[in-house]
């Protein structure tokens, strides 16, 4: 009789679960579907109402508020960006160029004097669909 | 027949602990990582390029960026120019290099790029800033 109550206390507990890893379960398939894995950086992006959605390119530079720079992840000065161009250049032409809002002109042309130098075509200049963030 | 019931090893049902636990990581790793940020960004051909781009005229035409947000045509009287001036006195299917000031910030240049590209300025270029492009 004892073994009885017990089972069905076990079968209540693990009915009760079911509707909670269903949620879960459409929670973890929304944030997978939904989501897009980035690396976290702490770049504040300028806004803009722009329908062209973006992506990254080979070359992706990220020119933070404290003038420090980035390319591919990798710190770099912009002595050494235009070394570090030469071995991409041949294949790649168009830059991703991240640049934090509160940049100056004169911060930003550093970089883009190099990139021009270099005779690369195009840069994407990123920002971030206003509304958000 | 007989045989085949014997050697059949009792069916193991996953545990149900176990199983919340891995999706619960799995979900916590999802929310914590996930980013529903959309990028968009400006496409600009490098100001070393434009001209090559230009069909119509060979020389491109320079506007520049103030630190107010202003704009004004390379070379003309300082007086910033409405959205209708800007129509009349540039030709949109040529290139457009932008000279900003060097106080000018990211977002403002972004903003007018943007609105450059909603007056029908295709071939828009981001040129050196303003005193080092006069010199």
């Amino acid at each position: 009789m004892n073994d009885l109550i017990t089972l069905k206390q076990s079968r209540n507990s693990v009915d009760n679960m079911i509707p909670m890893i269903n949620i879960v379960f459409l929670l973890l398939v929304f944030f997978m579907i939904a989501g897009q894995i980035r690396a976290s950086n702490d770049i504040q992006l300028p806004k803009a109402n722009l329908e062209s959605p973006v992506v990254e390119k080979k070359i992706n530079l990220q020119l933070h508020d404290d003038k420090s720079l980035f390319m591919n992840g990798q710190r770099i000065s912009v002595i050494n960006l235009r070394q570090a161009l030469d071995i991409f250049i041949a294949e790649e032409i168009i830059v991703s160029l991240q640049a934090d809002r509160r940049v100056k002109a004169v911060d930003l042309d550093r970089v883009l004097t190099v990139i021009r130098d270099k005779g690369v075509i195009k840069v994407t200049l990123f920002a971030e669909k206003s509304g958000q963030g | 027949m007989h045989s085949l019931l014997i050697n059949q090893k009792p069916k193991k049902s996953i545990s149900l602990t176990a199983l919340v636990d891995v999706v619960f990581i799995l979900l916590f790793f999802f929310m914590l990582s996930s980013s529903f940020n959309h990028w968009t960004g400006i496409d600009f051909e490098s100001a070393v390029s434009s001209s090559d781009v230009t069909a119509t005229v060979k020389t491109p035409q320079l506007i520049r960026l103030h630190e107010g947000g202003g704009l004004t045509i390379y070379g003309q009287p300082n007086s910033f120019l409405s959205d209708q001036a800007i129509s009349d006195a540039m030709n949109s299917n040529a290139a457009v290099v932008m000279l900003p000031e060097p106080d000018v910030d990211v977002q403002l240049i972004v903003s007018t790029l943007e609105h450059l590209t909603t007056l029908g300025f295709n071939q828009l270029s981001l040129g050196a800033v303003f005193p080092s492009a006069q010199q």
